[in-house]
């Protein structure tokens, strides 16, 4: 297939898992709103503004999440606002799904009419919402209802997207972020256990992780209801039927990787499936034995990058020295 | 006193339109409703869309539909077709002759000014071998009904739009209307992208079966896009801007996951100017540096030829059924609107004095841009625009105001009558070919005159019924 259309495809899946990550913290801090302490809730934003590694629209939220004399419920509006319709904030809701979308439309020839309705009904209920019109009713609705939507789009792809290289690269590009993300958001997490008055939080924040990302049932039947930090950080890492963690993120992107034919740049090519390789096995073998989880996290969103860079080079920016041989 | 495509004078329906006439009345005003809601979701959720030019922040516009079929009998439609073929294969001789011997400005048929002066000529094409002997591969050709019958409007000859929209139109109406559709016996048009496979597979260089074929576009901002896509689709080819292709040993490959692929046939979508900095406008950076080079070694198919635009000049398409007549010693089945080349002292003199009369166009300008229609301007626009005309009289045409025919569409809950045209697209390979049907605009706000979708107009289906009456 054209470059540019796999290139297409793989930054629509990167996205729109942008999309429903960002949406799925949303749901959980909405949801704090109503009945967590101001210091949960200012934690969360923090959290959520660090790890996708944006700057925070005001001076609302300062560095460390004990410094909220100022803070308020209402500054939840502003920041809200920022991270799902602001469209100069390169991870709100609404500034990545519509490059997402944009993504389809250019490829709308290699997707499915099924993909397209499907985007293009989120397009329409997201274009005529504002803030002020979910802040009026039930935000936590809104960010469910937005996560529904892009699950939907994933299943409307699974049941009619022929599976070559195509879904390959959607595939590869939403797992790719979803590693990613996931690596920044659990880096940050880790960080905030060493940081003073952190029992103050009462294990909420990490409880809220596993509402997140689907895992609180599959927690309470292997561990009970007791919070251990420990033991989340290892099942959203490390269990590989979580659908979720980023053993199956890293997992999908070697199998994909797998299903690919040889990258028109070789070198590039080789690098791509070693970094795959090698995102795997830093899980699988080294994880149960590494005391410093931050580090070999940060290992990991390092090794996404660098795996996001070769990928590009191998399939579609690849370098042309001499066409009359290829 | 315009054409009214449903009614007789006396205000009877005429025969072919008696079946819808007896489904419309039959029907509610919610029903009808109904129907027009649907078929703008239709267009509405598929995004099927078009770019107006001069919007700040709107890039993608809806294109607006209107539900209601227009018949045409099927015995009108084979006489238009008849004429497009005639048409066509008569400009494809005179593109092929004036890049080639030029016997028709020799025969001085043609001032030879005209054709070499013209800004669409492309010198490079001179003696450049044509595959098939076809540079127009594509063709748009604008019809109007005025009283006296069908007239051509204008020949759309360099990258002519609108067919997707023609396919969409009857994807959303025909099941909105089952049974009317089947009453009709309504000629197929959704076998377009096959026809245009067919033609564009002939292209091949070197007789290849199974040739690559790639869709060149300006790119997602282009208005067109959505058409570029659509038929990249429908063809099966790969949609490819410039920068996706390169050129390399006499050859032309795009960039793919396995590597380069050769392409042999690039049905290209951007206008010459744009199609190699190499050879034209050395800041495009949308064509392919390179490309001309190999399409002149025959390596490469470009559908249409570049310098194509030769022909659909506006001062060319007076001399249309002259060249008609030329090559092919007929007389023109369609004809032309009465046309008045500025250039001509005595016919600038009487569109000096007879401005108000006339639409007033640009011998180069497409898609409705540039029209200065005399009766809506007041006496100072006029005066002004007599100006300009005396200096660069060249540059225009002029033509009587036409009465466009008019077609009842379905708006803000009744029936009103609005101008309509006709963009039949004739293709031509090995043979020229015609689906049956073609893109139906309408000019939507009353009294308009300017069906054009980059002017903001509309469509409607077009029904070529073979059961008519």
């Amino acid at each position: 297939m054209l470059a540019r259309s796999a290139a297409g495809l793989y930054w629509m899946g990167r996205y729109l898992r942008r999309v429903e990550h960002v949406s799925r913290l949303m749901e959980v801090q909405v949801d704090a709103l109503v009945d967590q302490s101001l210091e949960q809730i200012h934690f969360g934003w923090l959290r959520l503004f660090s790890h996708l590694k944006v700057t925070n629209p005001s001076a609302v939220l300062e560095s460390d999440f004990r410094n909220h004399e100022d803070w308020s419920f209402s500054d939840s509006f502003i920041l809200a606002d920022d991270l799902t319709f602001n469209v100069d904030n390169p991870s709100s809701i609404v500034n990545c799904f519509l490059q997402g979308r944009e993504n389809a439309r250019q490829m709308r020839h290699c997707i499915s009419a099924e993909m397209w309705l499907s985007l293009n009904r989120t397009h329409f209920r997201l274009r005529d919402l504002t803030i002020d019109s979910i802040w009026q009713r039930d935000p936590h609705l809104f960010y469910a209802e937005i996560v529904q939507h892009i699950s939907t789009f994933m299943g409307v792809c699974a049941a009619t997207l022929y599976r070559d290289e195509r879904w390959e690269f959607l595939q590869i590009g939403r797992y790719i972020e979803h590693a990613q993300l996931m690596a920044a958001l659990l880096i940050y997490q880790a960080q905030a256990t060493t940081m003073e008055n952190y029992e103050e939080l009462d294990g909420y924040d990490w409880k809220s992780l596993l509402d997140c990302f689907q895992a609180d049932q599959p927690y309470q039947n292997r561990y009970g209801v007791k919070v251990e930090p420990n033991h989340i950080m290892n099942m959203l890492v490390t269990d590989s039927i979580l659908p979720n963690s980023i053993d199956h993120a890293v997992d999908q992107i070697r199998m994909r990787m797998g299903e690919l034919g040889r990258a028109p740049a070789q070198k590039s090519g080789a690098l791509a499936q070693r970094f795959a390789g090698r995102l795997v096995s830093l899980l699988r073998y080294e994880w149960p034995d590494v005391e410093d989880k931050r580090r070999l996290l940060t290992l990991v969103e390092n090794l996404a990058y660098k795996f996001h860079d070769h990928l590009s080079n191998a399939w579609f920016n690849y370098e042309i020295i001499d066409s009359s041989r290829i | 006193m315009y054409y009214d495509e449903f009614f007789n004078t006396d205000g009877t329906p005429r025969p072919h339109c008696q079946l819808l006439f007896d489904e419309l009345q039959n029907s509610s005003v919610e029903k009808l409703e109904g129907i027009q809601e649907r078929v703008t979701r239709t267009f509405s959720t598929q995004s099927i869309s078009f770019t107006l030019y001069g919007e700040d922040e709107q890039t993608e516009r809806i294109i607006p539909i209107d539900c209601i079929p227009r018949i045409l009998p099927a015995d009108e439609w084979d006489r238009l077709e008849a004429g497009l073929i005639q048409r066509v294969t008569a400009l494809n001789r005179f593109v092929v002759d004036v890049y080639s011997k030029a016997q028709i400005l020799t025969d001085g048929v043609i001032p030879h000014d005209l054709v070499l002066g013209c800004a669409q000529y492309r010198i490079e094409m001179r003696s450049v071998p044509i595959p098939l002997s076809t540079p127009i591969g594509i063709c748009g050709t604008d019809l109007v009904r005025v009283n006296e019958g069908f007239r051509v409007l204008e020949d759309n000859l360099r990258v002519p739009s609108g067919v997707s929209y023609m396919i969409a139109n009857r994807q959303a109406t025909k099941t909105n209307f089952r049974n009317l559709y089947r009453q009709y016996s309504v000629r197929e048009v959704e076998n377009y992208g096959e026809v245009l496979y067919e033609t564009l597979r002939e292209f091949a260089p070197h007789n290849q079966s199974d040739p690559c074929i790639a869709l060149l576009t300006p790119g997602v901002f282009n208005s067109a896009f959505y058409e570029h896509m659509f038929l990249a689709d429908e063809v099966g080819a790969e949609l490819v801007e410039g920068r996706d292709l390169i050129v390399n040993d006499g050859y032309v490959y795009m960039r793919t996951t396995s590597g380069l692929r050769k392409v042999d046939v690039i049905y290209r979508r951007i206008d010459d100017d744009f199609l190699d900095p190499l050879y034209y406008r050395e800041d495009s950076v949308l064509g392919v540096p390179g490309l001309m080079h190999v399409y002149r070694k025959g390596n490469v198919a470009l559908v249409n030829a570049p310098g194509t635009g030769v022909a659909d000049d506006k001062a060319i398409y007076a001399y249309v059924p002259k060249i008609i007549q030329y090559y092919l010693a007929e007389e023109p089945i369609l004809q032309n609107v009465e046309t008045h080349l500025c250039r001509d002292p005595e016919s600038l003199q009487y569109v000096l004095d007879n401005l108000e009369y006339l639409v007033v166009k640009p011998v180069g300008g497409s898609g409705g841009y540039g029209l200065f229609i005399g009766s809506r301007a007041n006496s100072k626009e006029r005066d002004a625009f007599r100006v300009t005309l005396r200096e660069n009289a060249a540059q225009y045409i002029a033509q009587p105001e036409l009465q466009l025919s008019k077609s009842p569409c379905w708006i803000d809950r009744r029936f009103q009558s609005r101008c309509v045209d006709l963009r039949p697209f004739i293709l031509s390979g090995m043979n020229c070919r015609l689906v049956g049907g073609a893109f139906c605009r309408i000019a939507l706000p009353e009294g308009s005159l300017v069906v054009n979708s980059s002017q903001g107009g509309g469509a409607k289906d077009l029904w070529v019924a073979d059961a008519a009456c």
